[in-house]
């Protein structure tokens, strides 16, 4: 694979990336599955990249290394996005469960008992 | 007939109920674009059925419930407070990164460089006037540089206080129009929409300037803790904050005159600067009482600025005054070539200027020795460019090495700080939606998303792992 192509691919990949994080901003289930698909896009470009020969010359794997450096902090980014996202629902299960349910001797929340529930779509 | 009547007086109550309900919608409609506006809804209630005792049934209407999430709106004012934080620094930063150039050509590295230059062409040339003038010359621009450079950061440091005092001024008004909807609020306003508003707009904007907690007293009234300690505001009763410059007595200071740093003291008088861990009142005070001190120094501490102006001025002078003008008999000694305040270290980059006795023809040039050398002076100041002598250097660095360090410094805390503003504007953003997304959702409805959402969550956090790895591998395969 040419050094074009390869940064090619690393923009690809950088577009997906942020794609994601556009969606991972906004978490509702729906925005979630997208971002989860735009991440795959991420991943087929990056597997090319892996089975590619690296430039012979310094200078292209130099602009090859920076784009990727670029993707690794916003992969970084995305993480804390989502991982925001889930704290915020964990913290508010709790409390919901604290306000339903009390504490426990522990002084944790205490878990609502919660029936299990089946839904089938067709 | 009372059956007909029973009838008839239950269809009347359950459309009233439902004219209730429509207020309530229509509100939610007109407000669709009202910043800080929560949805309402109207909890319908099944009325009780008893005919015998004339219980009639029907529907009632239960109170009007705000579908706002006190927990959605903490998230927001959490992510608010950190977005402010870091958007100050970057703001801040931005001034004084212009103080620090890198390039080598302008401020006080470029002047640095051409004083060494002119050292160097001094030593070919010992005894050319021409060539000592141009070390003056140069002498004088460094100074200008490092008055320059001093004067742009005490401009700071006065621009940041400024700054301070007005977030300072603008958290008590804001703390002021919350004590009037505490008033309204505990005056029967509880159900009022567009007060609730008001006051969500309040600690959103107030959430943005310093850092809090809140909580709601059963007479409805706010009551807002600066760090989560300090009282601003209790029911009626404000507690000012307000801001002090004044140099404390304990511990005394380093640097007796310099600038103290910014005390914020609460209501009752008492410092808590320390609590105050978030929003643009916490940038400013981290940019006044840390990365301005520590570039040109306060009252406890010295300054890279001051250290470098210090050290330069000492060697300098150090190897002109073991030099000597000529050989006489008797010998002439040198002269120093730069002063500077001695009696203050943190104001030696602001007072450091050409010793107003230095003339060319008092430049020493001559190592008396031994061994005896010419031009050992001027060499010997030509080769700080490049020093192999450790007392040449600051911290093992040479002079140009440290400034680029101090620069550098400045540089990457700015880009982190833009990053971070970056970042947590997607945070804001992500709350607000979050927030958007509890409102007006049923427990139930709330349940299925919130598994819906786990199940999508880990979906991505097993992408990102997976891109993570493949992007470390291609990392590797560079070498």
């Amino acid at each position: 694979m040419k050094q074009r192509e390869m940064e090619q691919n690393l923009a690809f990949a950088g577009a997906a990336v942020s794609g994601a994080m556009r969606m991972a901003s906004q978490p509702t289930p729906e925005a979630l599955d997208n971002c989860a698909a735009e991440l795959a896009r991420a991943r087929r470009h990056l597997e090319d990249l892996t089975t590619a020969p690296a430039p012979a010359e310094a200078a292209g794997r130099s602009s090859v290394r920076t784009g990727l450096e670029q993707l690794n902090r916003s992969l970084v980014r995305l993480r804390n996005l989502l991982d925001n996202a889930a704290g915020y629902w964990a913290g508010w299960i709790q409390l919901r469960d604290a306000m339903a349910a009390g504490y426990t001797g522990q002084g944790e929340a205490a878990q609502v008992p919660r029936p299990g529930r089946l839904s089938l779509e067709g | 007939m009372s059956n007909l009547l029973t009838s008839l007086a239950s269809s009347a109550n359950a459309l009233r109920v439902f004219e209730r309900a429509l207020v309530v919608s229509q509100n939610n409609v007109a407000n669709a674009s009202t910043q800080g506006y929560a949805k309402q809804r109207l909890s319908l209630e099944a009325a009780q059925f008893d005919p015998a005792v004339g219980l009639i049934g029907g529907l009632r209407a239960g109170e009007v419930l705000t579908a706002r999430d006190q927990y959605a709106e903490q998230a927001v004012r959490r992510q608010l407070e950190s977005l402010g934080y870091h958007s100050q620094m970057a703001e801040s930063l931005a001034a004084i990164e212009s103080v620090f150039d890198v390039t080598g050509d302008q401020g006080i590295v470029g002047a640095l460089n051409e004083l060494f230059t002119s050292f160097s062409a001094w030593s070919l040339e010992p005894d050319s006037n021409t060539a000592r003038q141009a070390v003056l010359e140069k002498a004088q621009s460094l100074a200008q540089s490092f008055a320059q450079a001093s004067t742009s950061l005490e401009r700071a440091f006065v621009d940041t206080g400024r700054q301070i005092r007005e977030t300072v001024e603008r958290v008590n008004q804001i703390g002021a129009e919350l004590r009037e909807y505490n008033t309204a609020l505990r005056q029967g306003g509880q159900d009022d929409a567009g007060l609730d508003t008001k006051v969500q707009n309040a600690l959103e904007e107030l959430s943005e300037l310093v850092s809090f907690t809140t909580l709601r007293q059963e007479d409805g009234s706010v009551t807002v803790l600066l760090g989560g300690q300090t009282p601003l505001l209790i029911g009626e009763h404000l507690y000012s904050l307000r801001i002090s410059f004044d140099t404390p007595s304990d511990p005394p200071p380093d640097y007796p005159g310099a600038a103290a740093p910014a005390r914020l003291l609460g209501g009752d008088g008492q410092e808590i600067t320390q609590q105050i861990s978030g929003g643009r009142l916490a940038g400013l005070i981290d940019v006044r009482n840390t990365v301005l001190p520590s570039l040109a120094g306060d009252a406890y501490h010295v300054g890279d600025l001051n250290v470098l102006a210090k050290s330069v001025a000492d060697r300098i002078n150090q190897i002109l005054a073991a030099g000597n003008v000529s050989d006489g008999p008797p010998p002439v000694a040198g002269a120093p070539l730069f002063t500077y305040d001695a009696t203050n270290d943190a104001r030696a980059a602001a007072t450091f200027a050409l010793d107003p006795g230095i003339t060319a023809a008092k430049l020493a040039a001559i190592s008396p020795g031994p061994p005896y050398v010419s031009n050992g002076a001027a060499l010997q100041l030509a080769s700080l460019a490049s020093p192999q002598d450790e007392a040449d250097r600051i911290d093992g660095f040479s002079y140009v090495e440290y400034y680029g360090r101090i620069a550098g410094n400045v540089g990457r805390l700015l880009t982190d700080a833009e990053n971070a503003k970056d970042f947590k504007t997607q945070m804001v953003t992500q709350a607000r939606s979050l927030r958007t997304e509890l409102s007006g959702v049923s427990l139930d409805e709330e349940a299925i998303r919130i598994v819906e959402f786990q199940r999508a969550y880990q979906a991505n956090a097993k992408m990102i792992s997976v891109l993570s790895d493949l992007t470390e591998i291609a990392l590797g395969l560079l070498g």
